[in-house]
């Protein structure tokens, strides 16, 4: 919090507030320590109005008792204003308040409590969230674009809250110009809040360069993000921004982006038999590097049915993906390549999709017999995170088709008797046959349970840091088991 | 003998027939003096199949569900089969635009359930549906469909 005033407004008599009391509700100190879990539970329509909650559980709890009580809902309605400027349609009239559309969140920092809805055109909102301590609640304005967002963190949301008013006030400017802008090129301006993220509305270049975007007075450190609408070759360049207490009229940071040099980047997209590819690929150019900007550029085409394909980029290097479309029997793989850009033409030739690889394999459960109807699934690491799953036959055995690429695997057997296994296989060198066996974990176990009674088929994933380790459902009272292998 | 098993399946396949599995029994025994040819082919036992069900969701069905193109969006599903020896499989898929896969499988007990993970939702997708089919081995479905909606973002 800096020098200012609150230029915003919470009116009526709420039941929300900025919380001193978010210490009752449990959180580790670290939720980075080891053995730390996460047990997130999403409700279904098998118990009304519950929603995703998530729940922290210590290494020296009782893992195989634990009772966790949902949080019933609450609704949370408002309505959103802001003070838009006109400076240059008439100096008597500087500006006006007016409703202010947004996109209006409410979210717990590492937890998925929350819910985000977009408000009307008169800036009204209503959305329902678990109630709680320590919400952050954000106001990204989507129209009109003069307005600054708003963060207010620590807040507390009871039952029964009382409408909210917010005002979003006119902001500080923050204002520069596009030193070296090519008035061709469609680029934006927009401020985005470094310590959450929170992105604010984009703005319009202006054709002589200059843009300018409101801070909300209640934050200091941003980011200015510029860059060219979908599709243009407008490298997106971040630029730091911390404001000081004297910047009390604003802040000025011109930007150079730099040579833009042009290229024709063009080729066939064919299969591993060299015939060209008819289904439509997403082609993905992301740079590694800019030879004459420090920016950013990420563009995707497409082939069409010759297999052909044709874009533009700036000069550099990049990181280029052929994503083939999502089919139940793959006939080819994604694959990715890296492109030096840097003349005016450059011909890639054929960007071959490689065949898809046959992988097969045993499972056996802890007794050594074959394990039947064990799942295994695979999803992609570097591409689309598709998911391809099979199922083992009464013999243990498995076989399916997939891309020969990293692969992020999962053994989820059929009883709660064994553990979800979660690694990673490299199907990128050759593999004949994979033996694996079923292994025992730690058991997680307990009842969800709202105002005394079960919640029944809820979903559970268990987390250790970003890592997961399981999925599951509760039975029909609300009970679950799991086996985890925790890393230590 | 075709015709035989024909008329065995007409007259006795379905329970709660005494009366016709009578009047099949008596046709067969005066065909049988008539003709003299009788053929009793053994009994098969018709085993029905319960299609499988999707009892429960989120988001519930007959709700939207909001999809953001900055964040991974996940929806499931809790589907019941009775017959044991049914392996489902599930689809998921956006409607006139990509398939999505089979999703991740959850089990509890006599239920099964599967997972979709979004990881990057289209704005074009604002419209369409996000639906979900479970195919039993006997190939009857359940499907459940939900109208997308793509919350703009900044």
């Amino acid at each position: 919090m800096r020098w200012f005033t609150l230029s915003f407004a919470l009116f009526g008599c709420a039941d929300y507030s900025m919380s001193l009391e978010a210490g009752n509700e449990y959180a580790p100190s670290d939720i980075d320590a080891q053995r730390t879990l996460r047990l997130d539970v999403i409700p279904s329509n098998a118990s009304a109005d519950l929603l995703p909650q998530s729940f922290w559980i210590e290494e020296n709890w009782d893992w195989q008792n634990i009772d966790i009580e949902l949080n019933e809902s609450t609704t949370i309605e408002g309505t959103i204003y802001g003070f838009t400027i006109y400076p240059y349609a008439d100096i008597t009239l500087p500006g006006e308040t007016v409703p202010v559309e947004s996109q209006v969140s409410i979210e717990m920092s590492n937890k998925i409590n929350g819910a985000v809805i977009n408000s009307d055109e008169d800036g009204y909102f209503s959305l329902t969230i678990p109630s709680g301590v320590d919400y952050q609640m954000s106001i990204a304005p989507l129209s009109p674009q003069n307005v600054p967002y708003l963060v207010m963190e620590d807040l507390r949301f009871a039952s029964e809250s009382a409408p909210m008013e917010i005002d979003l006030g006119a902001g500080i400017p923050i204002y520069g110009r596009i030193v070296d802008f090519d008035p061709t090129l469609i680029a934006t301006a927009q401020l985005i809040d470094t310590q959450t993220q929170i992105k604010g509305p984009k703005v319009d270049i202006m054709d002589n360069g200059y843009f300018q975007l409101r801070a909300p007075h209640t934050r200091s450190e941003f980011t200015i993000r510029i860059q060219g609408s979908e599709y243009s070759l407008f490298p997106t360049m971040d630029i730091p921004v911390q404001l000081a207490e004297e910047d009390t009229d604003g802040f000025r940071s011109d930007i150079e982006v730099g040579e833009l040099d042009m290229s024709t980047v063009f080729g066939r997209v064919v299969d591993s038999n060299m015939i060209p590819y008819s289904e439509r690929c997403t082609i993905r150019f992301e740079s590694i590097e800019l030879f004459n900007s420090t920016g950013h550029i990420a563009i995707e085409t497409n082939n069409d049915v010759g297999g052909h394909y044709s874009t533009t980029l700036v000069e550099g290097r990049y990181k280029v993906s052929i994503i083939p479309p999502y089919s139940e029997d793959i006939d080819v793989a994604p694959t990715s390549l890296e492109l030096t850009v840097d003349s005016d033409r450059i011909p890639t030739g054929d960007l071959v999709l490689p065949s898809p690889v046959t992988v097969s394999g045993n499972i056996v459960g802890l007794d050594g017999l074959p394990s039947d109807g064990t799942v295994v699934q695979f999803t992609d690491v570097n591409f689309e995170q598709r998911l391809y799953s099979t199922t083992t036959d009464p013999q243990g055995r498995f076989s399916l088709k997939l891309p020969p690429v990293l692969m992020n695997t999962s053994i989820i057997p059929p009883s709660s008797s064994s553990a979800i296994q979660n690694f990673q296989t490299d199907l990128r060198s050759y593999i004949e046959s994979f033996e694996w066996s079923l292994q025992t974990g730690q058991p997680l176990s307990g009842v969800i349970s709202f105002e005394g009674s079960a919640v029944p088929f809820s979903m559970i994933e268990v987390f250790q840091g970003d890592r997961k380790l399981a999925t599951g459902l509760t039975g029909e009272n609300g009970e679950f088991e799991l086996q985890i292998q925790v890393e230590e | 003998m075709i015709q035989f098993q024909n008329i065995w399946h007409t007259f006795c396949s379905k329970p709660n027939k005494p009366r016709n599995a009578s009047v099949f029994m008596l046709t067969c025994l005066m065909l049988s003096i008539t003709q003299g040819c009788y053929y009793w082919r053994p009994l098969e036992v018709y085993t029905p199949n319960y299609p499988p069900e999707i009892l429960y969701s989120d988001p519930s069905n007959g709700t939207n569900v909001q999809l953001r193109t900055s964040q991974t969006n996940s929806a499931f599903v809790v589907v019941q089969d009775l017959d044991d020896s049914d392996a489902l499989q599930f689809q998921w898929y956006i409607s006139g635009a990509i398939l999505l896969g089979p999703g991740e499988s959850i089990s509890q007990g006599d239920f099964i359930g599967s997972k979709i993970t979004i990881v990057n939702a289209e704005e074009s997708w604002h419209g369409r549906t996000l639906t979900c089919v479970v195919i039993d081995g006997s190939n009857e479905t359940a499907t459940i469909s939900w109208p997308i909606e793509i919350l703009e973002e900044n």
